[in-house]
């Protein structure tokens, strides 16, 4: 064997065991989804149930219908666990729904926002801009909790505790930090196409509109992107502002598998977070070619 | 399209085929179903209570708004939420509160001396819930500066679960050394004896069995904080105004954790305990052997008989330095927050749970392995299913929740058909002279962050326990002088 093929083997090795390590967290999560709750307090550590065979069934019972009731090895009918989808105890269907509309408001008037806002940081020339972007950047600092209880009462005047308003209206006037993304990026778009642009007769919403938004669409993805997964995990922002489990997301919903005093169904709470970051995980594999070019060239990376 | 390539194609495809149904749910997916009914008053009651202990609070509500809500014009609407203590706090301040909110003991005080929670002692003399109705350490968890501000609702008082298989496995050893195998150590030098014969180690010498860790469950532990107790002292000498780590109770209970890592060798056991699973977790040690003895509440039954139903077990006060029976006590109270909008009828609420007659609730969930439409009562001839037998609501919710009852005259099918099958033991102790709470200080949470780290050195670290307490002491002063402060400004006296 060569001596560069060695090397190349040696570092394929490499990638491939740390990747399993950063995967096995997310594989044991599966393998944990698919497996009944006696297996899962045994002590024996497997990623496949004690019987492999019934992988099927398990599958149905922890993500859809489950065992409201069922005879056990001692002929004794018990009252089991019923499946993610269909739980009576924790609505799933509904807070999906909840978490999508969230999700899609909230990551459109982001991106939306942040795109104008950086456009104007970016290239219209202004006097004072630079202290502004300073002041746009140093609301970075401020963390959510220190915001918290203001924010309630604001949101309160308006009427929205309760609702579902505050946690995607704020979407609609930029982040500090998105904004920043695609400054950057905007910055490397030739000023000659704005200029062209202007001689023909372009006003700054026709050039921004026109001629920056398309260039930028990596970028844009990348804000929706990382604005979709702050979203989706969003803990503490529904447990402050939400009132009631009618209206509750994803994230509060998982809460629900926990118990005070133990006694969790682990098999439940991890096909209930399965489900919960699939979406996210085939959508980061289905769009990644599209926004790494993004990552790659706002400033963020390499 | 086609230029682009088959990859291109099936990602559009698995594209749409998430973004289809995606639309699909957002468009004609479930609705929140409106339940409350418009001609009555809604008291809006947060818990946190989830799965098993939710869905019984939950059928015990249901209950309530069927009978005795419908008749007096009343719903309550129950919502399970997390972050309770925050959650109320926050929307308390922000003046838009529950009617009713279920938080654990420890947020009485502090919610008290804030001025977040309502006194109850009107409202209680009036619905005849009296001092005399209650246990005296349930109901004195619920008072600050003699004013009641919470009523208990699942109470709990922490006793020694062990395991009698592993201690029949040392039976012989055990004999020798004085020690009857089949009966919990009553001293804490007992329970050194046991810890220093029940014990196994693998081939290279690591832990892999001992009788009992002070740091199990979890990282530290829990009710680490209760260690003086087991000493014969009290956590808080109400004479002394303020939190005292430096008392000998203190060093002597903190000494004696040292020690006993130091007996096993500190390394060994923080690889053993590391090695450990949580609570939790089905893996938790007691179930899986690791440890024959854990300190737990009488919920434990609960886990164990959904986890590892064939384990034989016993149930004891836990071990003292003298013998004497003592406890450590916990409980999940209600409280009607300032500013809650419907207030009496939340009351009215409060009031059914501990004075309605005894009724029986249609009750069938998972997760205890037990259906609960039934009990299981222990004859001499063995176990017998009987129907669930009436009790009072606030019986009701503690059985579910198997734990120990607030009331001084239980029910006596409550303790008869319990799930936990020594009840009797957590209840008497629950009645001793002996059994304490956490102190009642405004400030009790910033003092035990303190109070912790310090108990993580000394479980971690070689520091004495005596150096590291003193040190503590000086910083417990400093929080005390700040919080009397603050309380000073609001013409309050501190505790």
């Amino acid at each position: 064997m060569k001596p560069q093929t060695a090397v190349r083997i040696f570092y394929l090795g490499l990638v491939v065991a740390a990747s399993l390590g950063f995967a096995a967290p997310l594989l044991w999560m599966v393998s944990t989804s698919l497996k009944p709750l006696e297996d899962v307090g045994t002590s024996r550590v497997a990623l496949v149930p004690v019987h492999p065979e019934r992988t099927g069934q398990y599958l149905w019972e922890n993500f859809y219908e489950g065992r409201p009731t069922f005879v056990d090895e001692q002929g004794v009918e018990r009252v089991g666990y019923e499946g993610v989808w269909t739980s009576d105890n924790v609505n799933f269907p509904l807070f999906l729904r909840n978490t999508l509309i969230v999700a899609v408001l909230s990551v459109s008037g982001m991106v939306l926002s942040s795109a104008i806002v950086a456009y104007g940081f970016a290239k219209v020339r202004w006097r004072g801009r630079g202290v502004f972007f300073a002041i746009c950047l140093a609301t970075m600092m401020v963390p959510f909790p220190a915001i918290m209880v203001p924010s309630y009462f604001l949101f309160k005047w308006f009427g929205w505790i309760g609702t579902l308003q505050p946690l995607w209206v704020p979407a609609w006037f930029a982040n500090a930090f998105n904004v920043f993304l695609l400054r950057q990026f905007y910055l490397q778009i030739p000023e000659e196409l704005s200029d062209a642009a202007r001689i023909d007769g372009l006003s700054h919403w026709g050039i921004f509109w026109r001629i920056i938004l398309p260039l930028a669409r990596p970028a844009l993805a990348v804000v929706a992107v990382f604005h979709l997964t702050y979203v989706w995990n969003d803990f503490l922002g529904p447990l402050v502002f939400l009132h009631h489990q009618h209206n509750f997301t994803l994230a509060l919903g998982l809460q629900f598998y926990m118990q005070q005093h133990g006694g969790t169904p682990w098999n439940l709470l991890m096909a209930a977070t399965t489900l919960t970051v699939a979406p996210l995980l085939i959508l980061f594999a289905l769009t990644q070619r599209f926004f790494l070019p993004g990552l790659a060239t706002s400033g963020l990376k390499g | 399209m086609f230029r682009r390539g088959i990859g291109h194609i099936l990602r559009v495809l698995a594209v749409m085929a998430l973004g289809v149904p995606a639309v699909g749910l957002i468009l004609f997916g479930p609705r929140a179903p409106s339940s409350v009914p418009a001609d009555r008053t809604v008291v809006v009651y947060w818990e946190k209570w989830t799965d098993f202990e939710g869905r019984a609070m939950r059928d015990l509500v249901a209950h309530y708004n069927e009978t005795q809500g419908r008749r007096a014009g009343i719903y309550v609407d129950y919502v399970t939420t997390t972050g309770i203590d925050l959650k109320t706090l926050i929307a308390t301040s922000g003046g838009d509160p529950p009617d009713l909110a279920g938080l654990w003991h420890r947020n009485v005080v502090s919610f008290a001396a804030s001025d977040a929670s309502q006194a109850l002692d009107e409202r209680a003399a009036r619905s005849g819930i009296t001092q005399d109705m209650l246990i005296p350490v349930f109901d004195e968890a619920c008072r600050y500066h003699g004013r009641l501000y919470a009523v208990p609702i699942t109470p709990a008082a922490i006793a020694l679960y062990y395991n009698k298989d592993i201690l029949a496995e040392f039976a012989e050893p055990l004999q020798r050394a004085g020690l009857d195998p089949e009966t919990a150590p009553r001293t804490l030098a007992e329970l050194d004896a046991f810890a220093d014969i029940v014990q196994r180690r693998g081939r290279d010498g690591k832990l892999e069995m001992m009788a009992y860790l002070p740091a199990s469950p979890d990282t530290i532990g829990w009710f680490w904080n209760s260690w003086p107790i087991w000493f014969g002292g009290r956590l808080f000498d109400p004479g002394e105004g303020r939190f005292r780590v430096d008392t000998p109770p203190f060093i002597d209970a903190y000494s004696w954790v040292q020690a006993y890592t130091a007996r096993f060798g500190r390394k060994d056991v923080l690889n053993f305990e590391g090695s450990l699973s949580n609570y939790s977790s089905p893996r938790n040690p007691f179930m899986t052997g690791e440890l024959a003895m854990m300190r737990q509440g009488p919920w434990f039954a609960n886990t164990i008989r959904q986890f590892a139903p064939d384990i034989r077990y016993g149930v004891a006060p836990f071990p003292t330095i003298d013998g004497r029976e003592r406890a450590f006590c916990e409980q999940d109270v209600l409280v009607i927050p300032r500013g809650a909008r419907h207030a009496d009828e939340a009351w009215a609420f409060i009031e059914w749970l501990y004075t309605a007659e005894p009724i029986r609730v249609q009750s069938r969930y998972g997760g205890t392995g037990l259906g609960y439409d039934y009990c299981e009562v222990r004859t001499q001839a063995g176990v017998e299913r009987r129907p669930m037998p009436p009790l009072r609501p606030i019986e009701w919710i503690c059985w579910m929740h198997c734990k120990n009852t607030p009331l001084r005259e239980p029910s006596p099918a409550f303790l008869e058909t319990h799930p936990n099958p020594a009840i009797e033991v957590h209840d008497r102790l629950a009645r001793g002279p002996e059994a304490r709470f956490v102190p009642p200080l405004p400030n009790w949470t910033e003092l035990n962050a303190e109070f912790g780290a310090a108990y993580r050195d000394i479980w971690m670290t070689d520091v004495p326990a005596r150096q590291r307490l003193e040190a503590l002491q000086k910083r417990l002063d400093v929080l005390t002088e700040q919080a009397k402060r603050r309380q000073a400004r609001y013409g309050e006296e501190y505790p």
